[in-house]
């Protein structure tokens, strides 16, 4: 047990820095979403070309094949630079690894690789949030589609991010009985250019526009657009929300603690720097993102020996603890000039923390999982 | 960077499980002074653990430190044997005289335990008056003198026992004012291994008293249902367990990075911040045990209340979780 580099970690770290150090474009982040948008795909084909994306895919599909920890070096260092890690696709492209047929892969995962296709994920619906396995947008065999038949869609997917931008949708979809729960739904690759699809954005609780609503009315898709076998949605979609969390999230760390130094700095223009109370909440939220930090290297460990499990929910909710903490701690010391003045994007990032016990499973389905699958409270 | 415990370490770890299971049995009694067996301790080699191979110890470092510690906790073992072998070696490194410090080294090794005094807040280092952490009888005591620490026997001071469910014993009264021992580096260090092995005996303690609030569960059954299967339960289990494993990572993180860096402020930070950590969320975890276990947990006969008596103290023990916030706050380097 050594938190140190190895070696070889060392050098992949030193070489990946200088690397961003030379490359990072200079300039502003974009506030504006469709701009920042943009700015990152260019940064991701960027990244692609010097090798940098897919760095624990395996090789036949274009990646590095390297691990975890790698992963989490080039989430490390582009952060500490402010930098993203491109479009965060890992979870996608994990789950076609396990279900996809070697044809699909082929076909699908290089370009997703690249950043030269756009996908969003279409899971949650109006009607199916927590409760995913009620899903209804459904999808009727159809043998007049394509070469080899096919299958038509119709319903509603929600909270479905960049859908505007999207060229491919990973999409649940209810191919068995109504009733048939989880055992009736099936994962579709489709077209976004296709007929039938409308997408409305969602304007959020911060005033942008990252989610959409995703309509199909009677899409048309062939049927080697189905993932794996019908009925094997449902392990897709647990596999895709386990890989959810993962090597990135260190990145998440790294901008907490510049979150936590930016805001000491503003702490102390305006002259509550040697106050004993605002340096004790500081320290706590230092102490919950430090721990956070060395948790999310345990959980990376883990990885080299199996698949993440049900545990990732403790990481899930820690995360949440951590920048909802951090978020209160900077709401509370200066709230109430940036409701007034957002140019430090306090208010804005304190809104956004708000999604943190809600995206990706809420906190309370984290902590059905770990009382029902980690201690067995279940019968 | 590796997380994982290595070959050796598991293997040290089932051997420490097997050790600490059996003292604690043997130790457990309410009514009187704890009886270790010593020379069960001699014999594997887990007397001397922090000792150096040279003056006759094992040589571990503190991640076997925090191995051994998470064990001595998970069994609620008598808090001597973490003072003498986990505590004390750190202690003794600030004994001024080379032939005292290996004298010491010596009679540890050799199974005679060794107890640090602290503060009657339990806090290090002590004032005139404290207590000797994990006392055990025959200890050697380590208490402030003019250059450092120095040991005195029960005839060199007034030596009261207490009895408190055989964690920690022994009334000190020295007339020595303590130099300032938290401004030198080794002082400092001292700290460290404190706030790791307390860290991990939090660990341990969380980790018995979230299994007993789910083995509760399972079993206790109201409304015709096992109370496990309602979301009021289910949750604060869940909670535990978050607390559990974020207290394991930083823990075993703290322990990994002062085994492995010269960065003495960096290290002391990070055991500063585990001892923060788990100091909180031990008392949360084992209240929440014992309001899993409803009527029962406010029983005696329920095992709960030890581990929440045994959290408290570490959680004060030597630099309590409150002053380690603080700790954090002056060295962190955004402030």
């Amino acid at each position: 047990m050594d938190l140190n580099d190895s070696p070889e970690e060392a050098a992949f770290r030193t070489e990946l820095r200088r690397w961003l150090e030379a490359n990072a474009s200079a300039g502003p982040t974009p506030i504006d979403l469709h701009e920042l948008r943009q700015a990152n795909i260019a940064w991701h084909k960027k990244l692609h070309a010097a090798g940098y994306t897919g760095l624990s895919w395996p090789t036949e599909v274009g990646g590095r094949g390297l691990g975890p920890i790698e992963e989490a070096i080039l989430a490390q260092e582009a952060e500490r630079l402010g930098l993203s890690t491109g479009l965060n696709y890992g979870f996608i492209a994990r789950a076609m690894l396990l279900f996809a047929t070697p044809e699909q892969q082929q076909r699908y995962l290089p370009d997703l690789l690249s950043g030269d296709a756009l996908w969003c994920q279409g899971f949650s619906e109006p009607d199916a949030g927590s409760d995913l396995a009620s899903l209804r947008t459904r999808a009727i065999a159809d043998p007049t589609i394509g070469d080899h038949g096919g299958y038509r869609v119709s319903g509603q997917k929600t909270w479905t991010s960049w859908a505007q931008w999207a060229d491919l949708c990973l999409c649940l979809v209810r191919t068995g009985d109504a009733d048939s729960r989880h055992r009736g739904i099936s994962a579709l690759i489709i077209d976004m250019r296709s007929p039938g699809i409308e997408v409305v954005p969602i304007r959020t609780v911060r005033g942008d526009e990252e989610f959409c609503e995703v309509f199909f009315d009677e899409t048309p898709v062939p049927a080697e657009n189905l993932v794996g076998e019908p009925g094997q949605g449902w392990n897709y979609a647990l596999v895709t929300l386990t890989y959810e969390r993962g090597p990135v999230d260190i990145g998440f760390v790294t901008k907490y603690q510049s979150m936590i130094g930016r805001l000491a700095t503003r702490v102390a223009e305006i002259g509550l720097g040697d106050d004993r109370t605002t340096r004790r909440d500081l320290a706590r939220a230092a102490i919950t993102v430090e721990v956070l930090r060395l948790h999310t290297l345990r959980s990376l460990s883990m990885r080299l020996d199996h698949p993440p499990g049900p545990e990732g929910s403790v990481d899930k909710l820690l995360m949440a603890r951590a920048e909802q903490g951090l978020l209160h701690t900077a709401m509370n010391l200066v709230g109430a000039r940036s409701l007034l003045d957002d140019r430090d994007q306090w208010f804005s990032d304190y809104l956004y923390s708000r999604a943190s016990t809600i995206y990706g499973g809420t906190a309370q389905i984290q902590r059905n999982v770990l009382a029902e699958r980690c201690l067995g409270l279940r019968w | 960077m590796d997380f994982r415990l290595t070959e050796e370490q598991r293997e040290f770890e089932a051997l420490a499980q097997r050790v600490a299971e059996d003292l604690a049995r043997r130790g457990v009694d309410d009514s009187s002074l704890p009886e270790v067996n010593w020379s069960l301790l001699v014999k594997t080699g887990l007397m001397g653990l922090l000792v150096a191979e040279e003056d006759g110890g094992s040589g571990g470092g503190m991640v076997e430190a925090a191995i051994f510690a998470e064990q001595l906790g998970r069994f609620a073992a008598p808090a001597a044997i973490a003072g003498s072998i986990l505590i004390a070696p750190a202690a003794i490194d600030l004994v001024e005289s080379a032939a005292q410090r290996q004298q010491l080294r010596g009679e540890l090794v050799s199974g005679r335990p060794v107890s640090v005094v602290v503060g009657e807040d339990l806090s290090w280092p002590p004032g005139p008056d404290g207590f000797a952490w994990g006392w055990h009888r025959d200890a050697a005591m380590l208490v402030p003198d003019a250059s450092g620490l120095a040991p005195i026997n029960e005839g060199g001071a007034d030596v009261r026992p207490t009895e408190d469910l055989g964690l920690f014993v022994a009334h000190i009264t020295t007339k020595v004012a303590a130099p300032n021992l938290l401004e030198s580096e080794g002082g400092q260090r001292f700290i460290a291994v404190a706030n790791v092995i307390m860290s991990s005996l939090l660990v341990g303690y969380m980790r018995t008293a979230l299994e007993l609030a789910v083995e509760h569960a399972k079993q206790r059954e109201q409304f015709g249902v096992k109370i496990g299967t309602f979301q009021a339960i289910k949750h604060i289990c869940a909670d535990m367990l978050v607390d559990l494993e974020s207290s394991r990572s930083a823990a075993y993180g703290a322990a990994a990075i002062v085994a492995n860096t010269s960065d003495v402020i960096g290290a002391s930070r990070t055991a500063a911040t585990a001892k923060a950590w788990c100091g909180d969320a031990g008392i949360r975890v084992c209240e929440n045990s014992i309001q899993v276990h409803g009527g029962m947990g406010f029983t005696w006969e329920c095992p709960v209340h030890r581990f929440l008596r045994a959290a408290l103290v570490a959680r004060s023990s030597f630099m309590s979780s409150d002053l380690a916030v603080d700790f954090v706050a002056r060295s962190a380097p955004w402030i």
